[in-house]
């Protein structure tokens, strides 16, 4: 998706802000873009760093972890809230609001809502391996 | 026992039939998070140490994305509050509670 921009006379140019569906449906274009990687610490740093940078160039929020999200503004699994899931030592779990982010040693990555466990998002990792496989 | 343990304790207590799925901190300082099931209606709850319970009504049957990312709909510090809440949520009109917030969040 292509970014909207406003010229104004001094040749600034002001994003344009994006609704929430918006901002998501281009991080996942980006996302999906930057992978596949080959590690989960790869997979966590890409879908953090993506995450970030969409929602500074679209969101018009800044970034303020400490306010606990209560700004608009969308923001990332934090590296140390990391869960292991029984019986996979392979994998990891992030929880947030309504859904879990998963990610495999080979990098794969998916998340899912949590009540009822419908994949919102899935890729493996540089092995060609999905996160269940 | 911490405070999310406790909270769950005292719904627990006022709704045996409550589904409850808890999912306790792994170390000191993390959140932990309790999903409250009925009927049909989920509300999750993030304990932060020190902050209190963020509280929020999920979608359960629209887009999968919805609340992806988004911090909670609204922080409570009491527990007994934030029982009472979670309680009147799981009762509402949750079709209608929700249509509110997201007008209220733009």
């Amino acid at each position: 998706m292509p970014v909207r921009v406003r010229r104004l006379p001094g040749g600034w140019r002001i994003p344009t802000k994006r609704s929430r569906e918006q901002r998501l449906d281009e991080f996942f274009r980006r996302l999906a873009q930057r992978l596949p990687v080959s590690s989960a610490e790869d997979a966590l740093a890409v879908l953090v760093s993506t995450l970030n940078e969409v929602e500074d160039e679209l969101s018009g929020i800044p970034y303020n972890p400490e306010s606990w999200a209560m700004d608009g503004r969308l923001y990332p699994p934090l590296p140390d809230s990391r869960r292991p899931v029984p019986g996979r030592p392979d994998l990891a779990r992030w929880r947030s609001k309504a859904h879990n982010t998963y990610i495999r040693d080979n990098g794969a990555l998916a998340i899912v809502r949590a009540p009822d466990g419908v994949i919102v998002f899935e890729a493996p990792g540089q092995d060609g391996r999905g996160v269940w496989e | 026992m911490n405070e999310i343990e406790v909270l769950a304790d005292l719904l627990r207590a006022a709704l045996p039939d409550l589904g409850l799925s808890l999912d306790l901190p792994p170390k000191p300082g993390i959140s932990g998070w309790l999903d409250v099931e009925r009927r049909g209606r989920v509300v999750s709850v993030e304990w932060r140490p020190r902050r209190g319970f963020g509280i929020s009504l999920l979608e359960t049957s629209g887009e999968p994305r919805a609340g992806l990312f988004e911090g909670p709909d609204e922080i409570l510090s009491d527990p007994c509050v934030a029982r009472d809440r979670i309680l009147s949520l799981l009762e509402a009109d949750a079709t209608v509670d929700r249509r509110l917030r997201a007008a209220l969040r733009g």
